[in-house]
């Protein structure tokens, strides 16, 4: 394999989880709820694949299992930043620990002790006929059934989002939830849908990490890339496109230094502080300031 | 105000889990039955050969032993240095008939608390596993004189505590003969054109340094124009449990020609073992036998760090009066502290040559004709 077409499956691959969850922020803070839950979500769901699939032996059912649980587990951030209106973060906080500690407890329950889970069949790879022989750019369409998944799903998003009805809802109950509430729309109905369908987005995420990408649950495998998710939809501005290219951005750092050798040597801690870094960056306006939606964050009450 | 509550109850439902999370077992594993003839039955997972000092039993009423153990937050099951050091105690126990108990640390809080508690229950000799309990042990074992205290992989000067080191050098040279001969082999997995092999390590630091210097060390005594790829997967903790992380490096690694790859990553490995299947190429384990509890992955063979035989025998010594408190022990080769495990599912590839050489260099080494490196040569 030479090594452009490396280099391109490596951060396709680095990329997929981040943007999963990227997608899956994207619907909660749009509608107005700040989800840092996502590293949670996406690690529960990771294990509930795993588990769901060991269990039943079938991948396909691990796939919904891990689904329903990134979906309970977003149901359970709405449950307490919409209904009980409590701080947004703090509920994210609490997501991240107890999908952490949660799964170092299921994982002994299930499979009788910590650490790695026992291996899976996982998604298979899919070579697009022809397509998949273009040079260098083949590598795009050789890949496990959830990238496609994910292709698909950022285009879908962007016309939810800006060309349906729901979507011009979602976004004005991220930006003047009052103004909905008078033209009578549900406002707590919008965010829980748009935190449900986060959580699902992420736990698909993380059931790409354990179910395709590998072939086996490890304790805390997320590794951060949770945070690094809500980086790429900050640094793309909230919108499907730009949190999707800024995913294959931090993808394609992480493959640059993984990959080493294609001619200089980045240090690794460079790389670690590389998304974190232009989050900061894409903050203090550089090139047009980033400005989250102006409700993200605030609990709506009716009046 | 309903929200404080909802919040504080999630939140203690989160901690509460991240506490089991990592010391659920301690109930069971932590029955002290000595008598329990059923204990040497879980003897075969601590040790692949059965190596060490058999007939050494001692003289001495060995039945008043209370040896006991805290681990780090790694936990029981974490098919490594934790498990490996349980199966010293189940040993201990079964052959020497001493008592034996097992604390669970689910953050590093615990450590203290649980090295306290064994203490007051009258346990010594008490083993603290793994060296992110250096801090506690210095500040627990001075209080406790009359008790004795071992830690694994580091070193606390106190004059009732004996520091158990391994020279994971020895071990890894071995591997690394094992790899720089394999990989001028002609077999399906590797490809005698390049002779490339790969080294991928978790935290970068003088820790795994050493493994990658005898490993080195190890392919270029065999294999004088072979090349070692090495690669770290991160400069922080987390760096020993990304197997996302672990795959891309070891793809990397093998893109480049490396047909044999050895990690020293812990989880991270998990990631390699999905290349080599994935690509077809060999991987070499560390701390177990890997090759054991992943079938059918192509895993050569894997460098056996044996904390079980560093704490049955200070459990042996402590039982015949000769407990080294305050000196540093080094379980290398010579001690069956470390070793290489057999070939096993994929012997049939591997010639007489190959194993005669890896004997021949355990020899060299115990013999002293031999000194590795503990830092990589540049």
């Amino acid at each position: 394999m030479d090594e452009l077409t490396a280099l391109l499956a490596s951060t396709i691959r680095n990329a997929t989880p981040l943007a999963f969850a990227a997608l899956g922020g994207l619907f909660s803070e749009r509608s107005g709820v700040i989800n840092i839950g996502l590293e949670g979500m996406m690690l529960i769901s990771a294990f509930a694949g795993v588990a769901g699939a060991q269990g039943s032996g079938s991948t396909v059912f691990g796939l919904l299992v891990a689904l329903a649980v990134g979906l309970l587990f977003g149901l359970v951030h709405a449950v307490a930043s919409i209904t009980f209106e409590a701080d947004q973060i703090i509920s994210g906080i609490a997501i991240n620990l107890l999908a952490l500690g949660g799964t170092g407890l299921l994982m002994v329950l299930f499979f009788g002790s910590g650490g790695t889970s026992p291996r899976i069949e996982p998604f298979s790879r899919i070579d697009i006929p022809l397509l998949a022989d273009i040079p260098i750019v083949g590598a795009i369409f050789s890949q496990s059934v959830l990238v496609y998944l994910l292709y698909a799903l950022v285009p879908i998003t962007w016309w939810v989002l800006y060309r349906s009805r729901f979507g011009l809802r979602l976004r004005a109950v991220g930006e003047v939830p009052e103004a909905v509430d008078t033209a009578g729309v549900n406002v707590f109905r919008l965010r829980y849908i748009g935190v449900g369908l986060s959580g699902m987005l992420a736990g698909l995420g993380g059931a790409f990490l354990s179910m395709s990408l590998l072939s086996a649950f490890t304790e805390g495998m997320t590794n951060g890339r949770g945070f690094i998710a809500l980086a790429a939809l900050i640094f793309g501005r909230w919108n499907p496109v730009g949190a999707f290219a800024a995913a294959l951005l931090f993808g394609f750092a992480q493959a640059v230094v993984f990959r080493g050798g294609i001619g200089f040597t980045v240090p690794q801690e460079f790389i670690e502080m590389f998304p974190y870094l232009l989050v900061i960056v894409a903050l203090v306006g550089f090139g047009g300031r980033a400005v989250p939606p102006a409700a993200s964050g605030q609990p709506y009450r009716k009046e | 105000m309903r929200t404080p509550k909802l919040l504080a109850a999630l939140f203690a439902l989160a901690l509460l889990l991240a506490a089991c999370g990592g010391g659920d077992e301690g109930e069971s594993s932590g029955s002290s039955d000595a008598s329990e003839p059923a204990a040497a039955t879980s003897e075969a997972a601590g040790g692949a050969s059965e190596a060490g000092s058999e007939g050494g039993t001692s003289s001495t009423d060995a039945s008043d032993v209370m040896a006991a153990m805290v681990t780090d937050v790694g936990g029981l099951g974490d098919q490594s240095f934790n498990d490996s050091a349980n199966a010293g105690l189940e040993r201990a126990a079964s052959e020497l008939g001493a008592q034996k108990n097992v604390l669970e640390s689910g953050a590093p809080t615990d450590y203290v608390n649980n090295l306290t508690q064994l203490a007051q229950n009258n346990f010594s000799p008490i083993f603290a596993v793994g060296f992110l309990m250096t801090d506690a042990v210095t500040e627990v074992a001075p209080q406790f004189p009359d008790q004795s205290f071992a830690i694994i992989d580091s070193v606390v000067e106190e004059p009732n505590v004996a520091s158990l080191t391994f020279r994971e050098e020895q071990g890894s040279y071995l591997a690394g003969v094992a790899a720089g001969l394999m990989t001028q082999e002609d077999t399906e997995f590797t490809n005698p054109d390049d002779k490339t092999v790969g080294f991928l390590g978790g935290l970068e630091g003088p820790l795994i340094k050493k493994f990658e210097a005898g490993y080195t060390a190890g392919v270029q005594s065999v294999c004088e124009d072979c090349e070692v790829l090495v690669e770290y997967a991160g400069t922080t903790p987390e760096a020993f449990n990304d197997p996302a992380a672990g795959q891309e490096i070891a793809l990397r690694l093998n893109d480049r020609g490396a047909d044999i790859i050895y990690h020293a990553s812990g989880a991270t490995g998990a990631g390699l073992f999905e290349a080599a299947n994935d690509r077809q190429f060999f991987a070499i384990g560390v701390d177990s036998d890997q090759a054991a509890v992943n079938p059918g992955i192509p895993i050569l063979t894997s460098m056996l760090k044996r904390v079980d035989n560093a704490v049955f025998q200070t459990v042996e010594q402590f039982a015949n009066d000769e407990f080294p408190g305050g000196e540093v022990q080094t379980f290398g080769l010579a001690e069956d502290g470390v070793g290489l495990a057999p070939f096993g599912e994929f012997s049939d590839l591997v010639p007489s040559e190959v194993t005669d050489a890896v004997d021949q260099a355990r020899q060299d080494i115990i013999d002293g004709n031999v000194e590795v490196p503990t830092e990589p040569q540049q």
